[in-house]
């Protein structure tokens, strides 16, 4: 084993030039295969990250319309207790409203959050342009939308009507962007303790949402069927983000079918170009291989050699296409730009892919070292000794 | 033999005027004749030439020196042979051809051969070492010698001797015979059968039968 | 004395349609500690002779037999174990492996039986290596030597398993009648010291008159075969 390793190494070097040009030739093949990859990922990652990133991904209503949940504190334990793939639970208690101010009026959303509860799926902090989180009861926070429309400032007052025709009057302790037009025309935020007074509802909650770690983002729909069953509460319903959002699965699963294809057809390549250059390598040894078999090497040890030559390109040429891969995408990134100066597609490293890529290379080197090794098991000294 | 042990002192000095003079007086004072001389001093003479020199090439100098000597005696010696014969009142009854294959160069041994067929009544022509092969085969029917006899010392040659033999059957008369002889032989006996010879021939009685068998025929 | 090879009836056939008989009902045996050479025109089956007695050809008929084991019997991995301990190989074309050194060229017989080299072992390579007068041109590429170094270098590395056998062919082919005359020489030190048998193929009668026995080979067949004493 080690003797044809090391025979394997000095063939390698004794031809220097071939030798990088081979594993350059592998390396290319599996940069781009990273390359292509990494990007495909990426581009999944932003799309689903932009629209369920800041939204409930699985959600536990009342299964009758209008209906509250009660008890909601103790569901939560329960929904949380079931593992570790739910990393955000947050109540809220929703209801309709219509806003006034200076006369005009709208129909809004009332959302009333738990602030540090609702911060792991909402991220205020990071979306609040000005002023701050609802603190006290009869505080609200609206979107900028909102606030261009009415020409609102904070410590403004604005009016909400219920739908039993009560008015109550808020101040405004805050201005969101949440980058979605829909969100900032339509969400009025305020506490659930403040919810709860506006709508005089006692302590319920209209649902309970939770987001999965990202990992996990296309379990969902299991996690949700665990859920379901953990919790077996015929009052319950719970719907999860891949039963709302069928077009974008789908669209999600052509995607990494054709990355899939591209990736295999590289691969595919990446092993027929080595199994010809590890073939014609060993055309190059054969005299070689001819007098070590003469010297008494047995059959098996001259067929390591070229699986050793082959694992060693493959290496190789794992390790040279990972860096050209990741230095590809890290350059795109750098490149391509969006006007704003953002990146069209985030870098995506997932370092298990590459890990992934890089093995299958050096399997594929592997598979392709077969044939050569098989020939040289079979050359028979007599025909190189005789033949001078 | 203690002629044989004073030649071997005179032939370790690389004395040539003594050896000469030493010989023809043995000779001359009728104290051995030629037959005598050759078998019983320059033949072990020339066999039991130790060296005890390290460097070999001194040695293998010395041995060119010392059979350089021994060749010098033996041509002196004709008169003697002629003198013999003439006193055995033999006739000369038949003719042989005496040689070395090519690339032997070790031909005293039948040199000496050629006198002893002569003291045979046999007229002997010595062709020498190193015989041109083709040459020899292609006159040997004109010469049409009663006997070729060969002499081999390197085992080596034993390979040509014996296409040589093979050769000669075809070209030669068909009543020409062959001897073999020579150092390659005495050292392996199982060797003469390996050539298709007549004869196979070590030592003066040897020729003396070898060539009674024509003598009596023609007498 | 006893035979440490010996080759019975061996014919040697080459081709399906046109046949060529390449070797005619070869009988040799060869003692232990005997050093012999081969003669015999090219073409003559010489080199075929050779190859079957290394286990490197295979006879259309006949047995070879190795220290009393007849060699059809065995496997391919036990001819190659044969071939790696009890036969050294020198061809007229020194078959060094161009990428090694000539120390390392030298070990190789040994490497493929035990993997890694000891320091006692790299000891007795450097040793062979002064033997064959090449102690100070061990580590250069085989490629960077002269045909006799090379061919020096061939023979240190068929000695480094201490064989039974050594099986030459053309050892001095293409070498000037000095380095002919330093291989022979080594050769038969080689003979006399270790004990151990040589066949040679030579066309150099330098080579061949010093040898104990001499076969000649004729269209396939033993033509003569003589020994020294």
């Amino acid at each position: 084993m080690k003797l044809s390793f090391s025979i394997a190494l000095r063939f390698l070097r004794s031809n220097v030039l071939q030798t990088i040009i081979i594993i350059l030739g592998i390396g290319i093949g599996v940069s781009v295969q990273i390359f292509i990859g990494s990007l495909i990922q990426g581009l999944q990652n932003s799309l689903v990250n932009s629209t369920i990133g800041n939204s409930s991904q699985i959600t536990i209503t009342a299964s009758a319309d209008n209906e509250l949940l009660e008890d909601y504190t103790t569901l939560m334990q329960k929904a949380i207790d079931g593992g570790d793939s739910i990393i955000n639970i947050s109540p809220v208690l929703d209801n309709p409203a219509f806003l006034e101010s200076g006369g005009a009026s709208q129909s809004v959303v009332v959302r009333g959050f738990d602030r540090q509860k609702a911060e792991g799926i909402y991220k205020f902090s990071e979306y609040i342009t000005e002023g701050a989180f609802p603190m006290n009861n009869g505080e609200v926070m609206l979107g900028t939308a909102i606030k261009d429309k009415y020409g609102l400032k904070i410590d403004d007052t604005i009016s909400l009507i219920t739908a039993d025709k009560r008015t109550v009057v808020c101040r405004v302790s805050g201005f969101f962007d949440f980058k979605v037009a829909a969100l900032n025309g339509s969400w009025c935020v305020t506490t659930i303790a403040s919810a709860q007074e506006i709508f005089s509802i006692g302590d319920k909650v209209s649902a309970i949402e939770m987001q999965v770690a990202s990992s996990e983002i296309f379990n969902a729909d299991i996690i949700a069927e665990n859920l379901r069953e953990r919790l077996d509460n015929q009052g319950l319903r719970i719907t999860d983000w891949k039963g709302q959002n069928e077009q974008l699965l789908s669209g999600l699963q052509g995607q990494s079918i054709s990355s899939l294809m591209i990736q295999v057809f590289v691969m595919i390549s990446v092993v027929l170009g080595i199994a010809s250059v590890l073939a014609i390598t060993v055309m190059q040894k054969s005299r070689q291989i001819g007098i070590l078999k003469a010297m008494g090497i047995k059959s098996r040890q001259a067929s390591l050699i070229f699986l050793s030559e082959g694992l060693m390109l493959g290496v190789f040429g794992a390790l040279a296409g990972i860096a050209i891969g990741i230095g590809l995408s890290a350059s795109f990134t750098a490149f391509a730009l969006n006007p704003d100066g953002t990146p069209v597609i985030a870098l995506y490293i997932n370092s298990s892919f590459i890990m992934v890529s890089g093995l299958i290379a050096v399997l594929a080197c592997l598979i392709a070292a077969m044939i050569p090794a098989r020939r040289s098991s079979k050359l028979d000294p007599i025909d190189i000794i005789r033949n001078n | 033999m203690e002629y044989y042990e004073k030649f071997t002192e005179i032939l370790e000095k690389e004395n040539k005027k003594e050896a000469v003079e030493f010989v023809l007086e043995l000779l001359s004072s009728k104290k051995t004749d030629v037959v005598g001389l050759y078998t019983e001093i320059l033949t072990p003479a020339l066999n039991g030439m130790a060296c005890s020199l390290k460097d070999k090439r001194i040695c293998v100098w010395k041995e060119h020196v010392r059979t350089a000597i021994v060749r010098t005696v033996v041509e002196c010696c004709y008169p003697y042979v002629l003198e013999q014969l003439n006193r055995q009142e033999t006739k000369i009854y038949g003719k042989a051809v005496v040689l070395c294959p090519p690339q032997e160069h070790h031909d005293l041994g039948a040199r000496m051969v050629a006198d002893y067929f002569v003291l045979c009544g046999i007229d002997a022509v010595f062709v020498g070492s190193d015989t041109p092969y083709d040459d020899f085969i292609g006159a040997v029917d004109i010469i049409a010698p009663d006997f070729v006899a060969i002499s081999v010392s390197n085992f080596y040659n034993i390979i040509v001797t014996k296409k040589l033999v093979e050769d000669l059957r075809k070209k030669a008369p068909s009543n020409t015979r062959i001897i073999i002889g020579g150092s390659a032989f005495v050292a392996n006996s199982e060797n003469i059968s390996k050539i298709n010879a007549d004869y196979y021939a070590h030592t003066f009685e040897d020729i003396k039968s070898i060539t009674s068998v024509l003598k009596e025929g023609r007498e | 004395m006893n035979n440490i090879l010996e080759l019975k009836n061996i014919n040697k056939i080459y081709g399906s349609t046109i046949k060529t008989q390449v070797l005619n009902n070869i009988n040799l045996s060869f003692e232990s500690g005997s050093f012999n050479s081969i003669i015999g025109q090219s073409g003559s089956g010489k080199s075929t002779l050779l190859n079957i007695m290394g286990t490197l050809d295979k006879p259309s008929s006949g047995e070879v037999i190795i220290n009393g084991i007849n060699i059809a019997r065995m496997t391919k991995n036990r001819l190659s174990e044969i071939r790696n301990k009890s036969i050294g190989f020198v061809f007229q074309f020194h078959y060094l492996l161009p990428e090694f050194t000539a120390l390392e060229n030298v070990l190789l017989p040994y490497r493929i039986e035990n993997g890694a080299v000891t320091k006692e072992m790299r000891e007795k390579a450097v040793e062979y290596m002064r033997l064959v007068g090449l102690e100070k041109v061990i580590n250069n590429n085989s490629t960077k030597m002269s045909g006799g170094q090379q061919q020096r270098t061939a023979i240190a590395r068929a000695l480094i398993n201490n064989p039974q056998i050594i099986l030459a062919d053309e050892p001095t082919g293409n070498l000037d009648s000095n380095s002919t005359e330093t291989i022979y020489n080594l050769l038969r030190d080689i003979n006399e010291r270790y004990g151990t048998t040589f066949i040679i193929i030579t066309h150099d009668r330098h080579i061949a008159e010093k040898a104990d026995r001499i076969i000649e080979i004729t269209d396939g067949k033993i033509n003569l075969d003589i020994k020294k004493q």
